[in-house]
């Protein structure tokens, strides 16, 4: 049986296999983490082949429950065809086309499977673009997605290992200026806040996190990968899309 | 999502790449990126004329805390490194002493700085413009008390 939070510690081929596994529960659970973790890059890539709010929030249900957790989309799974992220876009791809021609509602529910809950709230976090081809909005999603997790991860190891003023300083100048678009706190503000010696301090108090985040997305994208040390070439191609707009 | 939203996210997943290619400058660029975000890495900080006295000092204080609490022994070198180089920007580009070491001490470790071929060809020349303007403050010192 999988660990309340094992998603961030297996790579995604691992838990991919737990899928097709007997253990029924443990199977659940890594559906359950694979479908969390990566539906926002599948809504935001159905959004921006032009669907409206409801229809995309539908047809992302359909996908995970379908495809993701009806299980064809792992049991057909094969580690040889090496990116997680590829596999997820292309089985989205046929799916949607198949969509095209079939689906049914009652279909969309395999038996015993509850759907999925993605909250109105939640989809409106996902910032939609219209200056974007769908492929972008799903790597942009992807990104968005991956980068959240790391930081999860290195809050969390931060706060473990007694870091927390570091993690302070590195939310307050680096995360939240980049996920909320917020003005960094200022140094000055941090120093008194947190009792630090100088502005020094606070500014290698940030490094230090930011390297252990830099070593964290590594072994995470590796994690995505057949062969984790592949995971260099696998950012500079998720930047490359990033890059792309149409 | 916006181009800039984009960019910011880019810039995240680049710290990995930065890291996995130059461990050992990585700390130290983004220490001058933090000081001044048009900047890419600490040599271009520290060897652009323009740079202000009040940024060099700010790189100075950062380039001296790391020497102490950089994580590897290569960071903490790289630190020293950066923080004698920020004090030779002050001398070359503002003819300013921003730091409290005496001229021997100074002289010595610019020397040193100056023979390390680890170090970018243009640091070196910024050091030995700066080991040059103090040898000559020292010599005219010198020369003025003889004088008396």
């Amino acid at each position: 049986m999988l660990p309340p939070d094992a998603g961030s510690s297996q790579t995604n081929w691992t838990m991919i296999f737990t899928v097709g596994g007997e253990d029924n529960s443990a199977s659940e659970k890594a559906l359950e983490l694979l479908a969390r973790r990566y539906w926002p890059a599948v809504y935001a890539y159905i959004r921006n082949k032009g669907r409206d709010v409801h229809e995309a929030s539908d047809l992302t249900q359909g996908f995970v429950c379908d495809v993701m957790l009806g299980r064809k989309l792992f049991h057909d799974a094969d580690p040889k065809r090496g990116r997680f992220r590829t596999l997820l876009l292309t089985s989205l791809q046929n799916y949607l086309r198949e969509r095209h021609r079939y689906v049914t509602r009652k279909k969309r529910s395999p038996q015993g499977k509850q759907p999925m809950s993605f909250s109105d709230t939640e989809t409106n976090l996902i910032i939609m673009a219209t200056d974007v081809s769908p492929e972008a909005a799903f790597n942009s999603a992807w990104s968005v997605t991956l980068v959240r997790e790391v930081l999860e991860q290195a809050r969390r190891a931060c706060l473990a290992d007694g870091f927390e003023a570091h993690w302070v300083v590195f939310e307050q100048r680096v995360v939240r200026p980049m996920l909320f678009g917020e003005k960094p706190v200022s140094y000055q503000s941090l120093v008194e806040r947190l009792d630090l010696d100088d502005r020094s301090q606070a500014a290698n108090m940030m490094i230090t996190v930011k390297r252990r985040f830099a070593r964290m997305m590594l072994a995470e994208t590796g994690r995505t990968m057949s062969r984790p040390e592949k995971a260099m070439s696998e950012i500079r191609d998720i930047l490359k899309d990033l890059e792309k707009t149409t | 999502m916006s181009g800039a939203k984009r960019e910011q996210l880019g810039e995240a997943l680049r710290w990995a790449l930065e890291l996995t290619n130059n461990p050992s400058t990585a700390a130290a660029d983004w220490l001058a990126r933090d000081l001044d975000p048009t900047k890419a890495t600490a040599l271009e900080l520290l060897s652009d004329g323009d740079i202000s006295l009040d940024t060099l000092k700010k790189a100075k204080n950062a380039f001296k805390t790391m020497r102490i609490v950089g994580e590897h022994a290569a960071d903490r070198r790289l630190g020293g490194r950066m923080y004698l180089a920020s004090i030779a920007a002050g001398v070359v580009y503002h003819n300013a002493r921003i730091s409290t070491q005496s001229d021997g001490a100074l002289l010595k470790a610019l020397k040193e700085f100056i023979r390390d071929d680890g170090m970018p060809e243009k640091l070196r020349e910024l050091a030995d413009l700066a080991y040059l303007s103090i040898q000559n403050d020292v010599n005219r010192n010198h020369k003025k008390k003889k004088g008396r």
